[in-house]
């Protein structure tokens, strides 16, 4: 019968292929966002996993009240409140900074920071932020001293400032070779002017890939906010220190809120929850419509082929035939539609997330939807079958 | 073969009993048969005459078990069905049963070969005898050269001869063949009712349904049908 089922995909080219392109649209949806859901979830865990054993102070704003923002980017610190908080017992001060946050770019997706970010520190204590970050090209420090227009950048934000820097390397990356601002070239952030010393490695997380990372007098005379800071990272002395680092703080400074790791998790934790929620009906949907249009599909087929149905029944043709026959072009629609639906999910990953797309794409998330809409497919081609089974030969006479 | 020496004696294969079949249309009810009763024996060439709306192609439906009696019983090979299932009624269709429609029924799509091949892919032949056989049967009835054509590439008696081997596919019975020439041209038709009457010359047992006496006359023994109820009609009638 597999003749038979080819011969009415062909017949109706134009249908059948319209089919498979909505299908294929579905699978490739259900790929990507479970792709970029994997690759946030992967991401922020990253993120909190590099804040292990710090302490982000904010302060106590609209949004810094509930921790959710990430990073704090409406926050703001007095410098001078900075410096004291810095200066509190069991607080590994060589390894603690104030910090400004601002965004340069808006983030390439949800829950992402912002694609190039600023984030103004003192000079020598980068670690704080960038912990043991190697760099793809050039350094992974600022230089000590009073330079002010010295910037490490990380991939995404060297890829962001490519087109207007004095100078562009092209780097290998999985989407194909990506041009970034070369070190040693200047770029312009709002009007003021920077070397680039160095690109971080990209193998880190987003916020790292992000990061335009310059001195703290830098970011606040390019951010216009002289004597105020975003929010403070904290090196406690030891893992003991942490709770009466974090007491201490907020008891001298009721102002100020202090993150600790375990708090950062959760916050993204429920971060994660609202986006999944949001995608989940996003990849269901797309389950839906396909099952929806193969449903639909195979009725009409159906409905078509009452005639040539009616004569296979009045030949003989067993009801498992006629099932089979019907189940089989839906599997062939599905199949042919889940082998469009990946190629182009990996093109649209690659072109959403860039050169982030290393290591994303998974073959485990490809099967899986191939297998849920393939399966959700088939399944909803049990009706128009069972349709198809029950029409009654006597019909095929009733067209004479 | 038919048994030439004493037709009666060969087995019956094909057998209806006091047949009755009603259809309501609305409030009115149709008595279509009338309490027919039929013995088909192997080698009998049956014509079953009658004028339209008698009843003829019901009682070939019935006698096919494409339909269903509102009461009686058809027998296939000795085998009752009417305690049988739609399933177990195809698989008799499909093992002992060939059916010639008056639009063929061919499947559009499909070349010639390809159409006498599904009634042996539904009864589970392997691909190549499958093939072997479809390209036999397509060459007796005299398409050796037009296998790979679809119907609609097809005259209309080529078309019926496809009916014709798709029927034969699976070395039916009896074959039933309902107002086989009803489509075609008198020359197309009678070239068709050759073909039938040399198939029951080789043996094929026929049941065929027509209004055309002249088509009917061909066979070896004609029944009338009219007002549901049948009867034998002599050779030398006028009008169906």
């Amino acid at each position: 019968m597999f003749g038979v089922t080819l011969a009415q995909l062909l017949h109706k080219k134009l249908r059948s292929l319209l089919t498979v392109l909505g299908f294929g649209f579905c699978v490739n949806l259900y790929i990507v966002v479970t792709t970029v859901m994997r690759f946030i979830t992967e991401d922020l865990d990253l993120q909190v996993e590099r804040f292990r054993g710090l302490l982000l102070v904010q302060s106590r704003g609209p949004e810094g009240a509930t921790g959710m923002e990430w990073p704090p980017i409406s926050s703001a610190i007095a410098e001078a409140d900075a410096r004291r908080v810095i200066a509190t017992p069991r607080v590994h001060a060589a390894e603690s900074t104030p910090v400004v946050f601002a965004g340069l770019a808006p983030p390439p997706f949800p829950t992402a920071p912002p694609e190039a970010l600023i984030v103004g520190l003192d000079c020598g204590r980068e670690a704080a932020f960038l912990g043991g970050a190697s760099a793809l090209l050039g350094a992974n420090r600022l230089l000590p001293g009073d330079r002010q227009d010295q910037a490490l950048l990380g991939v995404l934000a060297a890829r962001h400032f490519a087109p207007h820097a004095s100078a562009t390397a092209e780097v290998p990356s999985p989407v194909g070779p990506i041009a970034l601002a070369a070190v040693g070239s200047r770029i312009s952030i709002r009007g003021h002017d920077f070397q680039v010393l160095g690109i971080l490695e990209p193998e880190t997380n987003q916020l790292l890939r992000s990061c335009v990372v310059m001195p703290l007098p830098a970011a606040q005379r390019v951010m216009r906010q002289a004597g105020t800071v975003s929010a403070i990272l904290l090196t406690p002395e030891s893992t003991r220190d942490i709770v009466p680092v974090k007491r201490a703080v907020e008891d001298a400074h009721p102002e100020l809120m202090v993150v600790t790791e375990q708090q950062l998790a959760e916050n993204a934790g429920k971060l994660l929850d609202r986006v999944t929620q949001l995608f989940n009906v996003v990849r269901w949907t797309s389950v839906s419509v396909a099952a929806l249009l193969i449903t639909i599909v195979m009725f009409v087929a159906v409905l078509e082929r009452t005639r040539e149905l009616g004569t296979l029944r009045a030949i003989g043709a067993p009801a498992r035939s006629i099932f089979a026959m019907v189940m089989g072009e839906s599997l062939l629609i599905s199949g042919a539609g889940a082998a469009m639906g990946v190629p182009i999910s990996r093109i649209v990953i690659r072109r959403a997330l860039g050169p982030d797309a290393a290591g994303i794409r998974s073959r485990r998330i490809e099967a899986l939807a191939i297998a849920l809409l393939t399966g959700f497919g088939v399944v909803a081609s049990v009706l128009p079958a069972l349709r198809a089974v029950r029409v009654d030969p006597i019909v095929a006479l009733h067209y004479e | 073969m038919p048994d030439a020496a004493d037709p009666a004696a060969a087995p019956v294969i094909l057998s209806a009993r006091n047949l009755r079949r009603v259809f309501r249309l609305g409030d009115s009810r149709v008595e279509a048969l009338r309490g027919v009763s039929l013995d088909v024996r192997r080698g009998d060439f049956v014509a079953i005459v009658g004028p339209s709306g008698s009843g003829k192609s019901t009682l070939l439906h019935v006698l096919g078990l494409i339909d269903s009696p509102t009461g009686g019983s058809v027998a296939v090979r000795g085998e009752p069905s009417h305690h049988l299932g739609p399933e177990r009624r195809a698989g008799l269709r499909l093992r002992w049963l060939g059916f010639v429609f008056q639009s063929f029924n061919l499947l559009h799509l499909l070349t010639a070969r390809q159409n006498v091949e599904i009634a042996l892919r539904l009864a589970g032949a392997p691909r190549k005898q499958r093939r072997r056989r479809a390209e036999q049967l397509l060459r007796r009835v005299g398409l050796g050269a037009r296998m790979g054509h679809r119907p609609a590439q097809l005259s209309g008696g080529e078309r019926q001869r496809v009916a014709i081997a798709r029927a034969l596919a699976n070395d039916p019975a009896v074959l039933l063949a309902d107002e086989p020439t009803g489509n075609l041209d008198s020359k197309t038709g009678a070239g068709i009712v050759d073909l039938l009457a040399e198939l029951n010359r080789a043996g094929q047992t026929v049941v065929m349904v027509t209004h055309n006496l002249d088509v009917a006359r061909r066979a070896g023994r004609l029944l009338h049908m009219r007002d549901g109820r049948l009867g034998d009609a002599p050779h030398d009638s006028q009008d169906a």
